[in-house]
């Protein structure tokens, strides 16, 4: 009849062999991570698209880079883990960022040494129904780059250093990028060269007015890994203005 | 422009982890499947799932805790907790041990044995109880079970220990 003591000893005399490997677990862990990582950029475009919402209809806002706080989750896939750290959105969202009526965000400097470069037409006519252009990303450091945007940047109209209209509503997509040095990214995007409104609305808003205009551009960015020293907050890459005259 | 990438925080702890307590973990993987050929793979499994997420701030002695109760879960929601160990365990002793004239030596052997033929959340309770050093409530909380259901299983598990090695004494005799 065994006693306690000996099932003690017992338990405690056990030995097995350990093969076990750092390198097998990081990898097999960083597989298991990536699409968790969309996933909750996923779930974090939609919600920053919703303070944006939100962000437009409180038009008392009184800076762009006003902050405030969001923290996406995901269902929990494993009952041994008891919490989930996604990234943190600490700032609205880049499709929030620039509101109408506004002056729109100084651009600062990527901490991946991403910058856009908007590329509309010179010339574009006061009465179209859009004007189509293109943003492209390109990566200025020096080492690769991966991770995800949405699946296009918020383009902001700007005269007289005030945002008179904004590109069109936030597509909720991700777009998954892998940038080598120097290597860009293209996106397709457009907006109509119409007054925007406080409100969101740019229905029934007069045409913009021929003249001079400024195009900039903002996307969040997330990057597939976070160093150790890395802030658990996305990317707001940005980039310089460039011109277009509406006749 | 980017910083030079440093690895990420959750892979030295992974490292560390692995290195510094891999012995330990392994050890306790074993006692709870009950396969040395396992332990290692439980094990890996279990980390694999704990840092399969997206999670810091992670210290190493609480990132074994939660390794630890991956390691319980997965084996207890897996397809390993058929009876395989069951259907092994004889194959499991060591035979020079077998042969030990020494009386605490086999009974040790016997121990064990019996101890590896235990259903799994019996030997789940025993490990937690007498190895892990865990209360009853603890073990409930851990297994997400009662603490009723808990002395059930280790009075059941105690029974079955020495009911069969009192059986087998009696072979022998």
């Amino acid at each position: 009849m065994p006693d306690e003591k000996e099932l003690r000893d017992l338990l405690a005399s056990a030995d097995a062999p350990n093969s076990l490997d750092p390198a097998v677990v990081i990898r097999r862990a960083k597989r298991r991570r990536l699409p968790q990582q969309v996933a909750a950029g996923a779930v974090g475009v939609l919600a920053v698209a919703g303070i944006g919402v939100l962000a437009v209809n409180l038009s008392s806002l009184s800076s762009p880079l006003a902050t405030t706080s969001d923290q996406s989750a995901l269902s929990d896939e494993a009952a041994d883990a008891p919490s989930d750290e996604f990234l943190t959105q600490k700032r609205l969202g880049a499709n929030a960022i620039n509101v109408c009526g506004a002056v729109p965000a100084a651009p600062e400097p990527s901490r991946y040494g991403l910058e856009l470069t908007v590329d509309f037409p010179d010339v574009a006519p006061a009465n179209a129904a859009a004007v189509d252009g293109q943003v492209t990303m390109t990566n200025t450091s020096a080492e690769i780059v991966s991770g995800m945007t949405a699946i296009a940047p918020t383009v902001a109209v700007i005269q007289d250093d005030l945002v008179v209209a904004l590109s069109g509503p936030a597509e909720y997509a991700v777009q998954m990028i892998d940038l080598a040095p120097g290597q860009s990214v293209e996106y397709a995007t457009s907006f109509s060269p119409v007054q925007c409104s406080a409100d969101g609305d740019a229905g029934d808003n007069a045409p913009l007015e021929a003249g001079d205009y400024e195009l900039t551009a903002l996307v969040d960015f997330t990057p597939a890994e976070l160093g150790a020293d890395e802030p658990a907050l996305a990317d707001l890459i940005s980039g310089p203005r460039s011109q277009l005259t509406l006749q | 422009m980017a910083k030079p990438r440093q690895s990420p925080e959750w892979e030295s702890v992974v490292t560390r982890l692995v290195t510094e307590r891999g012995d330990a973990l392994t050890r306790y993987a074993y006692l709870i499947c009950g396969s040395r050929d396992d332990a290692s793979d439980l094990v890996q499994d279990a980390l694999v799932k704990t840092f399969g997420r997206l999670r810091n701030g992670h210290t190493i002695s609480s990132a074994e805790a939660y390794v630890r109760r991956a390691i319980l879960n997965t084996y207890l929601d897996s397809g390993r907790r058929t009876s395989r160990w069951r259907k092994i365990a004889h194959l499991e002793a060591t035979p020079e041990i077998d042969d030990a004239p020494d009386g605490e030596v086999q009974s040790r052997v016997d121990l064990q044995g019996e101890l590896m033929k235990l259903r799994p959340r019996e030997r789940a309770c025993v490990v937690l109880r007498y190895y892990e050093d865990l209360k009853v409530d603890d073990i409930a909380q851990w297994l997400s079970i009662s603490p009723g259901a808990v002395k059930r299983y280790l009075s059941d598990a105690l029974a079955r220990l020495a009911v069969s090695l009192t059986d087998e004494e009696a072979d022998r005799a």
